[in-house]
């Protein structure tokens, strides 16, 4: 129906970061780099500066003081999570912006809070297994499902039909994927992020995040499990929201990957459960 | 810019590497603590460092101070411990940094510190890294101290049951499946562990492991005696003997001495009627005699008076008995000796004795391996020995058998002579054999009530051998009858062959 190659050519309709974004993505992972230099990067776009000033005094993190200027806001939050906000802001709007031409009809308020809740839960996860950079997570979890955007804009007409199989026939969108024989949303994903220059992490964890075994030798290993067993929880809680109707497929491998055992899954139910009633300034953005 | 940033790296390397050596060598959590303060302040150089436990208790503060001045950044540090974040926070003209101490997704502690300038991201990340390290390290020395703390209890606990066992009077000691000994008490190591002891101990454990249920035990050795219990103790699926040795000499002591004393009664009563019986005799036929005098025959006389003499000698023999045990107990028997020929004193007891072997119908023989023997001895005492010997020999002979023989043999060694005695009597029953030469002993009423005596015949001979420097010992079968030996040195050296009075 349609080739990737197809696609790929047409991923440069997709909005890139903006210089503002890759610039503060470049910054927040420049070991020498200083708040400074991030603030000032989030205060060449003042509309982003304020939604990232909002994102920082949101529910989510409830810092005991209010921040008010973006120094703090990096100082306290970190510069990771710094970057991840921004990343949100810029995610929300290219989801937003949708194709020029016809609408595919999906719920993308559906999708953009299965990307937070993913995000959030993969960092919860991480948090539960004690992984030492939880922000990564997040924005792994916030992007994992990057190539569904990406094809509601160059194929409107391929999203909708996917739409329909998953929706009328409770299937999942992978298996709409196949039996249409259209690109994977992982694999336009991962060509996505990488053009936009995001780290391999990202990259894998997009390719991944339905076939963790995939990248099992990679270092990234424990982070596309993580990312996985997020998707998998969060489509078992809110069914419909990533357009996948299907009963969620969980890999094992994944959680050999993690040494996880079943009891702690309980204790991450619990928390996330917290946490996600926390996230309305993300959801409604 | 790359020149820059490897000069970092290698720095950051440098830093990790000694941090790791100091993790290397801490044994206590206050340690890893000081370690941690000490590259921190090699990383970012911070004015203060305080870190508190995830109940905010202060752990260690650098400078050492306690004003709490962290205090005032109570619900930023509960803000930090919530959500696992690593932030920092400008507090007028410094910047404190809030790093949770993370494992396994738990927060266990917090560091604070007070920065001059903003941290770059190269020292957040190794901030980060520095936090997770430590508490990883933390809960293993921690958990570490509680493995040495549990050891040393079971240890103390272990010492304090050793002591226990260790003053009990009892010797203890615990026997595995396999035989070995793995434990003994000090009572065991200082007192029981000689071979005797030992092996009968381990014979007794061995039953008990092998049939699972309580089994006891005696042994004698160097004249004690040991009363043995052995236990069976379940252990780790296998059984196991707990061995108890107890020394019951005093016990078994006073038991003889309460014996002996039953003995003693014993022996009045049958001594009474010992002299009565002969009493009654003479008594009978000298008033026979008195009142009848006429109207006897001149031989009925004669048996008479014959049978009133016998029993007079049997009295006689009774009350030297008695006497010589009396001097025995006083220890005031002497022995007379003199240089005589033993043979012809052993001839003269077998010849006295021939009347009443042929009235038993006993064969009575002598036969002796030299004409002569010369021996520095009392003469009278010898042949009370042989006389004693040789009617017990006949005495004890079996009632209704043919060829009843007693056989007295006297034979010249090279500083002693040996005498023996043997029959084909009833015998000694073999846990009898090292009892008959007690005072008061009779080997059994059963087999000896039709047999006359005061039970000290053989308790007088034994103290005459001894007394003589000699030794008296029996082989006996029973049933087929038994064998006495007497050996007496001749002591003759150092006399010269004259008469001596000993005392
Ligand atoms: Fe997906
Ligand atoms: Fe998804």
């Amino acid at each position: 129906m349609v080739s990737i190659e197809k696609m790929i050519d047409k991923l440069e309709e997709l909005p890139t970061p903006d210089f503002v974004v890759q610039k503060i993505i470049t910054v927040a992972s420049d070991p020498n780099a200083s708040v400074k230099e991030l603030a000032n990067a989030i205060m060449m776009d003042a509309s982003l500066s304020s939604k990232v000033l909002k994102l920082a005094n949101s529910a989510y993190y409830g810092i005991p003081r209010e921040i008010t200027v973006l120094n703090e806001a990096i100082m306290i939050l970190g510069f990771k999570t710094v970057r991840n906000l921004a990343m949100s802001v810029f995610t929300y709007g290219a989801l937003f912006q949708g194709s020029q031409g016809e609408d595919s009809g999906i719920n993308r308020e559906a999708l953009w809070r299965h990307f937070v809740y993913v995000a959030v839960a993969s960092e919860t996860l991480g948090e539960i297994l004690g992984y030492p950079v939880k922000e990564e997570l997040f924005i792994n979890g916030l992007l994992h499902d990057i190539g569904k955007v990406a094809l509601d804009v160059i194929s409107p007409k391929v999203m909708r039909a996917l739409h329909k199989i998953t929706s009328e026939k409770k299937r999942n969108f992978t298996e709409a994927e196949d039996l249409l024989e259209v690109p994977s949303h992982t694999s336009i994903g991962a060509k996505l992020v990488e053009k936009w220059g995001l780290p391999e992490m990202i990259v894998q964890s997009v390719a991944g995040h339905h076939n963790p075994e995939l990248y099992i030798d990679s270092i990234n290993a424990e982070v596309v499990a993580m990312v996985h067993i997020a998707d998998v929880v969060i489509n078992t809680m809110y069914p419909g929201d990533s357009l996948s109707y299907g009963k969620p497929e969980l890999s094992h491998e994944a959680l050999n990957i993690l040494s996880l055992k079943p009891r702690i899954l309980p204790r991450f139910i619990d928390r996330l459960k917290d946490k996600l009633v926390k996230v309305d300034d993300f959801v409604n953005m | 810019m790359a020149d820059v940033t490897a000069v970092r790296g290698e720095k950051i390397i440098t830093l990790f590497s000694s941090f790791i050596m100091e993790l290397n060598n801490v044994k206590s959590g206050d340690q890893i603590f000081s370690a941690l303060v000490k590259i921190l302040r090699k990383t970012v150089n911070p004015k203060w460092v305080v870190i508190l436990d995830e109940k905010k208790k202060l752990l260690l503060s650098f400078p050492e101070n306690d004003d709490q001045e962290y205090m005032r950044f109570s619900e930023l540090i509960d803000w930090a411990i919530q959500n696992k974040s690593h932030s920092f926070y400008p507090a007028g003209d410094e910047i404190v940094g809030f790093l949770p101490m993370i494992r396994a997704g738990e927060v266990r502690g917090i560091i604070l510190l007070g920065l001059n300038e903003e941290p770059k991201v190269e020292e957040i990340d190794s901030l980060r890294v520095f936090s997770f390290l430590s508490s990883t390290v933390a809960e293993n020395v921690m958990l570490l101290e509680e493995v040495m703390e549990k050891n040393r209890l079971v240890e103390e606990t272990m010492n304090y049951l050793h002591s226990i066992l260790d003053t009990f009077p009892e010797m203890v000691i615990v026997v595995s499946q396999e035989g070995e000994i793995v434990y003994m008490n000090k009572r065991f190591v200082e007192e029981g562990d000689n071979d005797e002891i030992r092996e009968k101990a381990l014979g007794v454990a061995k039953e008990v492991i092998e049939t699972g249920v309580r089994r006891v035990g005696e042994v004698e050795s160097e004249g004690q005696f040991y009363s043995i219990v052995a236990e069976p103790l379940k252990y780790q699926s296998t059984i196991q003997a707990v061995t108890t040795i107890m020394n019951v000499t005093s016990t078994k002591e006073l038991e003889r001495l309460k014996q002996l004393d039953r003995m003693k009664t014993e022996f009045v009563a049958n001594i009474s009627h010992e002299l009565r019986t002969p009493l009654a005799a003479i008594k009978a036929y000298s008033e026979t005699i008195l009142y009848s005098l006429e109207e006897m025959d001149p031989d009925t006389l004669k048996d008479f008076t014959k049978t009133i003499y016998e029993e007079s000698q049997h009295l006689e023999n009774l009350l030297n008995e008695l006497l010589d045990f009396s001097k025995i107990e006083r220890k005031a028997l002497k022995m007379e000796r003199q240089n005589v020929n033993v043979v012809e004193i052993i001839k003269s007891a077998v010849d006295s004795m021939m009347e009443y072997a042929n009235s038993n119908k006993v064969q009575l023989t002598f036969e002796s391996s030299d004409e002569v023997i010369e021996a520095y001895v009392d003469p009278t005492r010898i042949k009370q020995v042989a006389l004693n010997l040789i009617s017990n020999a006949i005495k004890y002979s079996k009632k209704d058998i043919e060829n009843k023989y007693v056989r007295v043999k006297l034979k010249k060694k090279e500083d002693t002579f040996l005498l023996s005695v043997e029959d084909n009597g009833i015998g000694i029953p073999e846990d009898k054999l090292d009892k008959i030469f007690e005072k008061f002993y009779r080997v059994d009423s059963s087999l000896t009530y039709e047999v006359s005596g005061t039970g000290l015949g053989l308790s007088i001979v034994k103290e005459i051998v001894e007394l003589h420097g000699g030794k008296i010992w029996v082989e006996s079968e029973e049933g087929r009858g038994s064998t006495f030996y007497v050996e007496i040195p001749l002591g003759l050296e150092g006399n010269n062959g004259q008469h001596r009075e000993d005392d």
